[in-house]
């Protein structure tokens, strides 16, 4: 597995403007603590590692935690899982981050395709992909006009308007898309990004969670 | 180079030979022979069969070399095995442009069957032959009289604007026969097969240049280098609309396309986003397919999507004003002096805005012709649909076929008919009204759709054109 590490993930999609959902990466309670008081609580704890790919599955996402008693009691889970499943040669860490209300997940993906090469995939996120399959891809390079053409055929368009008013949500998930077709074009050495949930809320758009998988090591 | 110089010679040959030609039904040489013979094809047709000296009236030939002259298009019609050697023999002979409409190559299971297409490859590369096929049913020329195919009934379907390029020869002969009983014109139906050194990004930019085609519609399974035949899309759909039926959607589908004529089929939802994005139509089945390309080839694309419904029953107006909003459209709201008309014009016992009911002045040939044309010249209509029935006899409705007519030529306003009659009823008719360019459906979807593809090449158009 070639995933890169949660800082080198997050270096790349802050170079390229995309916006994450602020977070600390950190090594102690005591500094899983002061992170939390920083960003203010709630908070998410993730554990990240270039060996896990779906941390729900792995129970390595705790959410909506409220206070000192939560954090560590979740970071003391986290670690533990952390100590079974990652060996020695693993990077690892456990994230903490900023919980957001969101209103809506979708979920923006890039990947290289045999035949059609540089492929951009843009859905609903969260639970209901799978079953509303809200999935609508192009090929890259792509104008705004494709981009409003995914969002109609998704129904994120019409999702947006009913919970959010504001033309600037539309014109953050469009820059995303736009900067994150712009990040993969650029990095030949790149076969994947997903950033899925990327959440929406009444301040903006943010990446929850990011994935940069490289062709070699 | 313009393609027309390379493949008028498959499509406007004027000395073709049959390779595998045959007196017997069991043989495919037998009805491909049949398919030339029936044709009206202008120019001249040589046999091959060193078994017979005489084939369905026709003097064979013992091998291509002894044929006197030269030869413009060679159909094939032998087992695979033999395939290569007359390839060989065709170069010798200087013939450029070869029909493999064989079968048992890449396709098969047969344990020789890869081997064979990469020979028929490399041989034709060697000799400089191009190769429609091979494993194809072949193809059709209806402008240029010319069934290259082994199915005769190619023959009857109606010279149009429509040219169908399609890597299932099977859709090929769904859409004939529809085609046939819909009287949709078809120009040009090409089977690519295994497509050995033709490929879609080959006969595109040919079908663009082909004056007699208005429109093309693609049936595709899936291809090696899917932007390759994207680029190509796109570079076409400047000039001509294309319509694509793209199959494989459901998992097993996409399996047998990948077994069918030895390609390999790709993700489907990515060849339709990639489709899209590349400005070709997309059709959900072969019948919508051609239906769509059908009212490309007569129509104008839609301005705007404002469309008024003329009915003559209330009933079929509310299912194609359903349709209509199912496909992103607006009923167009009537301008005042056209509201006025209409209510001049027409009795108060029917609907006179949109959708406008004809049905209690049916009778009334003369009147129903002013309403349509009202409703034609209004500036807040960008297209329209027309559904007739027929209904009591032909005594006493009549088409208002002058009255629409001259709407159409006059304004040039994207328009669509949606009609059915029981079969002999108002052919002179219908004829009339194709003739002058208006798309007829029998079924109401399929008039909205083909308007839908009006409308969809307008904004393509506008979006490619820069």
């Amino acid at each position: 597995m070639n995933l890169l590490f949660y800082p080198e993930t997050e270096r790349l999609l802050k170079e390229a403007n995309i916006p994450l959902v602020p977070g600390k990466l950190v090594s102690s309670e005591k500094e899983a603590f002061e992170a939390a008081e920083g960003i203010g609580f709630p908070v998410v704890l993730k554990l990240v590692s270039t060996l896990i790919i779906h941390k729900n599955r792995i129970g390595g996402v705790r959410l909506n935690i409220v206070n000192q008693r939560e954090l560590k009691e979740a970071y003391e889970d986290l670690l533990n899982k952390a100590k079974t499943l990652c060996g020695q040669q693993e990077e690892w860490g456990i994230l903490v981050q900023k919980m957001i209300s969101k209103t809506l997940e979708v979920a923006i993906g890039a990947y290289r395709d045999k035949g059609f090469g540089p492929v951009l995939m843009f859905g609903l996120g969260g639970i209901f992909v799978e079953i509303l399959k809200k999935i609508s891809f192009r090929l890259l390079p792509l104008g705004p006009k494709d981009i409003e053409e995914m969002m109609e055929e998704t129904r994120i368009c019409q999702l947006l308007s009913t919970h959010m008013k504001s033309p600037s949500i539309r014109g953050n998930l469009i820059n995303i898309i736009s900067n994150l077709s712009n990040l993969f074009l650029s990095k030949p050495e790149v076969k994947e990004i997903d950033l899925n949930p990327v959440l929406i809320e009444k301040s903006g758009c943010f990446v929850a969670d990011a994935k940069i998988i490289l062709l070699h090591d | 180079m313009n393609p027309k110089e390379i493949w008028d010679h498959f499509f406007y040959p004027h000395r073709v030979a049959i390779i595998g030609a045959s007196p017997s039904s069991e043989k495919m040489g037998y009805h491909t022979l049949k398919s030339l013979k029936g044709c009206g094809f202008k120019g001249e047709v040589f046999v091959v069969n060193p078994k017979y000296e005489n084939i369905l009236g026709i003097k064979s030939y013992p091998s291509l070399e002894s044929i006197p002259g030269s030869i413009d298009l060679a159909i094939i019609v032998i087992p695979s095995k033999e395939v290569i050697e007359v390839l060989r023999e065709c170069g010798k002979k200087g013939v450029k442009y070869v029909l493999v409409i064989s079968a048992g190559f890449a396709e098969s299971d047969l344990f020789e069957g890869e081997e064979l297409q990469k020979n028929l490859k490399k041989v034709a590369e060697e000799e400089g032959i191009r190769i429609i096929g091979p494993n194809t049913f072949g193809f059709v020329n209806l402008d240029g009289h010319l069934n290259a195919s082994f199915t005769p009934s190619f023959s009857l379907l109606k010279k149009g604007g429509v040219s169908l390029l399609s890597q299932s020869g099977g859709i090929c002969h769904l859409i004939m026969a529809y085609a046939i009983r819909e009287n949709i014109g078809l120009n040009k139906i090409i089977g690519l097969g295994n497509r050995v050194n033709t490929d879609f990004c080959d006969l595109l930019p040919y079908l663009v240049f082909d004056e007699s085609t208005n429109s093309v519609a693609l049936y595709i399974e899936g291809v090696e280098e899917p932007r390759r035949l994207l680029e190509a899309i796109r570079g076409a759909v400047k000039l001509k609309p294309i319509v694509v039926y793209k199959a494989g959607k459901s998992q097993k589908a996409d399996e047998a396309a990948k077994s069918h004529t030895g390609s390999l089929a790709g993700p489907y939802r990515v060849y339709q986003g990639a489709l899209k994005q590349y400005g070709a139509i997309l059709a959900k089945d072969p019948l919508e397919l051609i239906s769509v390309a059908e009212a490309l080839s007569l129509q104008n694309p839609l301005k705007g999507n404002r469309i008024a419904v003329i009915t003559l029953v209330a009933g079929l107006g509310m299912v194609i004003s359903d349709l209509l909003e199912e496909n992103g459209f607006n009923l167009a709201n009537f301008s005042k002096s056209t509201e006025k008309k209409l209510f001049d014009l027409m009795p108060p016992y029917t609907i006179r805005t949109n959708p406008v009911d004809l049905g209690y002045i049916a009778n009334n040939k003369k009147l129903c012709g002013e309403v349509i044309k009202t409703v034609f010249e209004d500036k807040n209509v960008d297209g329209i649909i027309l559904s007739y029935i027929y209904s009591w006899s032909e005594d006493f409705l009549e088409l208002p076929v002058e009255a629409i007519c001259e709407a159409i030529s006059k304004t040039k306003k994207p328009s669509v008919m949606c009609l059915d009659t029981p079969p002999g009823i108002w052919e002179e008719e219908k004829k009339r009204l194709k003739e002058a360019g208006l798309p007829i459906f029998t079924r109401p979807d399929l008039a909205v759709r083909g308007l839908f593809g009006l409308w969809e090449y307008g904004r393509i158009r506008d979006r490619f054109r820069g």
